[in-house]
């Protein structure tokens, strides 16, 4: 099977990063550049890339001179914050729930070599990542890396709730596990098949205190558009979808869409005739998303979800969600 | 006797044809000629009785095609001449002609045409026939017949003696004649002559008349054919290069003969796109539109032309890079299309090029997996398409076959057993004993969300998220070759094995439902609205009634130029009740489901001709033919009107036999030396498209 190997800049900040985090004096960058194939112009250039070999072999040598627990023990000192589209999604979006699978369908778009996979088993959501070539020996700096940014991110929003997260690493109890404790202050197992986060449901549906809907959704249809998915029509149509899950207190019409995305009734309704859908069948999976997430995630009785969505009785909802359950079917 | 077949002699004309309309669509064409019994290979015009028969008017006689083969009448019928130039069935079926000495109406209720009268005006050209009213255009003037055996000429001089071409009685009854002296004319019913603006100058002389869009009229003429309302008032223009001999307007399009060419107008399309030829060569004479939307062509030199309607219902031959079709299945955005060399994805990229792909399914974070010959891919991301967990599994590592989403985590199975892939990384499913399922052909969500896995060799089985239960049912043996599953909304789970289809109720109860001829009834099966059943096999799709198992419809290779066969369990997809994607060994082909459902009508039977041999028959006191026991022959032939399909018939003699025949080929019956009784011949036709017509008693005779 033919595979592609891509270069992107977040590899290359990375690498220029660590370059510049531990390679503090002329003799230590030389030390970490040894065998690698980089340039002084790529050390330089803020655009020029450098290959995920260099990357791996700088940090080959940043941890035969650091110790194989660097990224645990420096974690502080290496985070690298990449102001883009996805980290704007990720910091607005609604809930750590959400911020995870926008992070399992858009990661290729900072880094394309890595893959991430869930699954919901339990009331857990099991997250799961790996690189797509390589093996996790030789990626296992980058894959600590990458584990340890997801964890900050979750602990930057969510911080009072992370006893519901567990990490899973898959290699033996290492030497340096003080370290690595110290740096994930949450539940860690060792010896798992892939790199893992096992997160309570329950804290997935919490709310982001910091979360923005419209830069969220905005960022969400850049992310489509450069992941190469999204046509107009189907812009116009994640536009509304994500409008209509940001509604949480009850259930909008079509006149209240409209205006709020400043066109008249009639063009919102044209435009999603283009897109080959309408109003109510959005609205209606608006409405089985938000009480799917409403039954799994929260205590709230049936009436009470009934309310929050605009229901006018806990008849009408029950119906609805015998006609979801059989669509499901 | 032998039916028509489409292809079977094709000539150099038809493949042309077809290769030509190949790009747009897959339009069957078939060309008649003296293989068919037609003597001449110039056809002025055709038009359709009521009872499906087609007539054609040649130099040669009239022509009549009854669905199995076309017979001439002439003089010895009893026309007053061979040289035919003009048809027109009229309200009460009666066809009238117009030929070199005159016109003539016959009746043709009968299987030959009988004259009912005749009237010598001279060379008749054309010729329209409404209620109790008819316009005849001859090379002599203009003629009207109102109802009575007797023809007046037109009152108005100008019309009384020039030359008519062409001839159309409005839907408002007003008279619209061309002539190539006159131009076009335009008369009240009551001749009152109404002034017309000419327009030749915008579109040359007017050649042709058609009844268009809403009652208006289509003029063709030398540079394209213009589009006006009863009172003459422009609603349209189509400009063309070659002047327009024929026309005719049929489900919101213009079908017309420009030049040598075939053209079809879309008058809602942006003028720059609106024509469109569908094919070359062919100087059109006439066109017409029967019953059934098959398109019928008189031409100048190849003789009659059939574009079948089924053209309609049959839509988008895609020529997809990716060989045969193994998996149509949705996406999010469009459909997944797997084929022996490669995956197709929504937005027309291929991925897992030169290789087999039997299914694929895209998940929530939009990975697209695929089950392969070479096991079981992810696309991770645009950049990314690697193979999954292979090291860590004998089944998603051997080639791959069915994929389905149960309880949140994937199933894959190949031809050596299922897997699914779950945090844990991947789980064999095993059964009781733990033993592999081998061969896993097929994987289905069934009613009360249990999942179906259908087995080559190892039976029917259910998975509720924890443990494999043997379904054991009457006929799925532990050791049948189960090739799909499908379920309908009322929870009725239907089984394909074998040679058979059957149903298990909601309760669990099992009933028998279709058993078929070939060895496997079907590779695929779908649930359609309707109460209907569809199932790709290797000889086509057909689609059942789900209560009774009754065939409905059934399109098989004959409408296209290559087989129609099925190729796996996910190579039928239904979208939106209404299209069928048929995922076949020639390509991607669709069936717009409401469109066969217009072709309604039951394919039937009627006598062609008793013929006795040895023996004289006598009509009895009850009217019936009787003879006396003796060593005479009886041969009775079959005609049936249904030329839409290849129709297959079967026959049982009531006194002599309960059972029906075999369905076979179109053929003559013949008995010899019956004992005494009374005896009654009863037949069915069946279309493959149409399923089988009504019981037909075609023949009743007594032997005394």
């Amino acid at each position: 099977m033919p595979h592609s190997k891509s270069i992107n800049k977040t590899t290359s900040d990375l690498t220029r990063h660590l370059i510049s985090v531990f390679g503090d004096s002329p003799k230590k960058q030389e030390a970490l550049l040894k065998g690698a194939n980089i340039s002084a112009a790529q050390l330089s250039g803020r655009k020029a890339l450098i290959e995920p070999q260099s990357q791996q072999v700088v940090m080959r040598n940043i941890s035969k001179s650091f110790g194989a627990g660097w990224v645990f023990r420096y974690h502080r000192e290496i985070s690298l914050s990449i102001e883009d589209e996805l980290h704007t999604a990720l910091l607005h979006a609604p809930n750590l729930g959400d911020a995870l699978d926008i992070l399992t369908k858009f990661c290729h778009l900072r880094e394309p070599n890595l893959y991430i996979e869930q699954f919901k088993l339990d009331g857990l959501r099991h997250v799961m990542f790996d690189f797509v070539s390589g093996n996790i020996r030789e990626n296992r700096s980058v894959l600590n890396f990458v584990c340890m940014s997801i964890y900050q991110f979750i602990d930057q929003i969510w911080q009072p709730s992370r006893r519901g997260i567990e990490v899973r690493l898959p290699y033996v109890k290492p030497d340096y596990d003080q370290q690595i404790k110290y740096a994930f202050a949450c539940p860690i197992s060792y010896g798992s098949q892939r790199y893992a986060f096992v997160i309570n449901e329950e804290l997935c549906a919490l709310e982001n205190p910091a979360t923005d809907r419209n830069v969220y959704n905005r960022s969400v249809i850049n992310l489509y558009k450069q992941s190469g998915g999204l046509s107009e029509a189907d812009d116009f149509v994640q536009t509304l979808k994500t409008h209509l899950e940001s509604i949480s207190n009850h259930r909008p019409n079509a006149d209240e869409i409209a205006e709020a995305l400043r066109m008249s009734k009639r063009t919102l309704n044209r435009r999603l005739l283009t897109a080959g859908t309408s109003f109510r069948v959005l609205l209606d999976k608006s409405l089985k998303s938000r009480a799917q997430k409403l039954l799994t995630n929260t205590r709230l009785s049936h009436r009470e979800i009934a309310d929050r969505l605009g229901y006018n009785d806990q008849t009408s909802f029950s119906r609805a969600l015998k006609r979801w359950k059989h669509q499901d079917e | 006797m032998s039916a028509a077949r489409p292809y079977a002699n094709s000539s150099q004309t038809g493949r042309r044809l077809l290769e030509s309309m190949a790009a747009n669509s897959i339009l069957p064409i078939e060309r008649f000629d003296h293989r068919h019994g037609l003597t001449s290979l110039q056809v002025h015009q055709t038009v359709c009785s009521r009872d499906g028969r087609i007539w054609s008017a040649t130099p040669a006689g009239l022509a009549c095609y009854d669905g199995v083969s076309i017979k001439m009448f002439g003089h010895k019928q009893g026309l007053s001449s061979h040289g035919l130039r003009t048809l027109a069935v009229s309200p009460d079926d009666n066809l009238w002609i117009g030929t070199d000495v005159g016109v003539e109406v016959l009746e043709i209720s009968g299987p030959a045409p009988v004259v009912l009268w005749s009237k010598p005006i001279g060379t008749v050209n054309c010729l329209d026939v409404v209620e109790e009213f008819a316009a005849i255009g001859t090379s002599k003037g203009l003629f009207f017949w109102r109802g009575k055996p007797e023809i007046f000429p037109s009152k108005d001089n100008t019309l009384a003696h020039a030359t008519i071409t062409s001839v159309l009685i409005s839907k408002a009854k007003s008279i619209w004649v061309i002539g190539p002296v006159i131009g076009l004319k335009a008369l009240s019913s009551s001749e009152e002559k109404r002034v017309l603006p000419q327009r030749r100058k915008m579109i040359g002389m007017p050649l042709r008349l058609a009844h268009g869009p809403e009652g208006t009229i289509l003029i063709g003429a030398e540079r394209g054919i213009l589009n006006v309302k009863e009172n003459a008032e422009i609603r349209q223009l189509y400009s063309h290069d070659n002047p327009v001999n024929s026309l005719t307007y049929h489900d919101g399009k213009i079908f017309a003969g420009a030049g040598k060419n075939l053209i079809r107008i879309d008058p809602h399309a942006i003028s720059s796109q609106n024509t469109e030829i569908i094919q070359e060569d062919v100087v059109a004479h006439h066109i017409m539109i029967d019953h059934f939307e098959n398109i019928w062509i008189s031409s100048g030199d190849q003789s009659l032309l059939k574009v079948s309607g089924i053209s309609r219902t049959l839509s988008g031959n895609y020529d997809l890079p990716i060989g045969p079709i193994m998996c149509v299945r949705q996406g999010p955005k469009g459909l997944l299309i797997g084929g022996s060399r490669g995956l197709l994805l929504e937005n027309r990229t291929i991925i897992l090029e030169e290789t087999g792909v039997w299914d694929a399914l895209v998940d929530g974070y939009g990975k697209v997996w695929a089950a392969t010959d070479q096991g079981l891919y992810c696309m991770v991301n645009p950049y990314f398409t690697i193979p999954y967990r292979h090291n860590e599994s004998d089944v998603l590592a051997a080639p791959g076959r069915a994929l389905c989403f149960y309880e949140g985590m994937l199933y894959a199975s190949s031809i050596r057993g299922l897997a699914r892939v779950g945090p844990e990384g991947p789980q064999e499913i095993l059964d009781e004993r733990a033993r592999s399922l081998g061969y896993v052909y097929s994987l289905h969500i069934g009613p009360k969300g249990k999942m179906w896995v259908a087995t080559l060799g190892r039976g029917l089985w259910q998975f509720d998220g924890d443990k494999l239960t043997r379904i054991f049912k009457d006929e799925i043996v532990d050791n049948v070759n189960v090739y799909s599953i499908c379920h309908s909304v009322a929870g009725d789970v239907f089984v394909a094995f074998g040679n058979r289809i059957s149903k298990i109720d909601p309760q669990g109860a099992f009933s028998p439902l279709i058993e078929t001829d070939d060895p496997i009834a079907a590779w695929s099966i779908q649930c359609l609205a309707n109460n209907q059943l569809a199932a790709g096999s290797s000889t086509g799709l057909a689609i059942y009634d789900a209560q009774t198992g009754v065939i409905i419809n059934k399109i098989s290779g004959k409408f296209d130029d290559v087989p129609w066969e099925f190729t796996t369990s996910r190579s039928l997809a239904v979208l939106n009740d209404n299209t069928i994607y048929c995922g076949l060994g020639s390509g991607l082909r669709t069936v717009q489901l409401g469109e066969l459902a217009k072709l309604d009508i039951q394919p039937s039977a009627t006598l062609a001709y008793a013929e006795w041999r040895g023996v004289g028959p006598e009509k009895n006191a009850g009217s019936d033919i009787c003879v006396k026991q003796g060593n005479w022959h009886l041969e009775i032939g079959i005609r049936t009107c249904w030329y839409l399909d290849e129709c297959t018939m079967r026959e049982r003699l009531l006194g002599f036999e309960d059972n029906w025949s075999p369905f076979r080929p179109l053929h003559t019956i013949r008995y010899t030396a019956l004992p005494k009784g009374a005896y009654t011949l009863e037949v069915e036709i069946r279309s493959p498209l149409m399923g089988v017509g009504p019981v037909t008693q075609i023949y009743s005779f007594a032997v005394i």
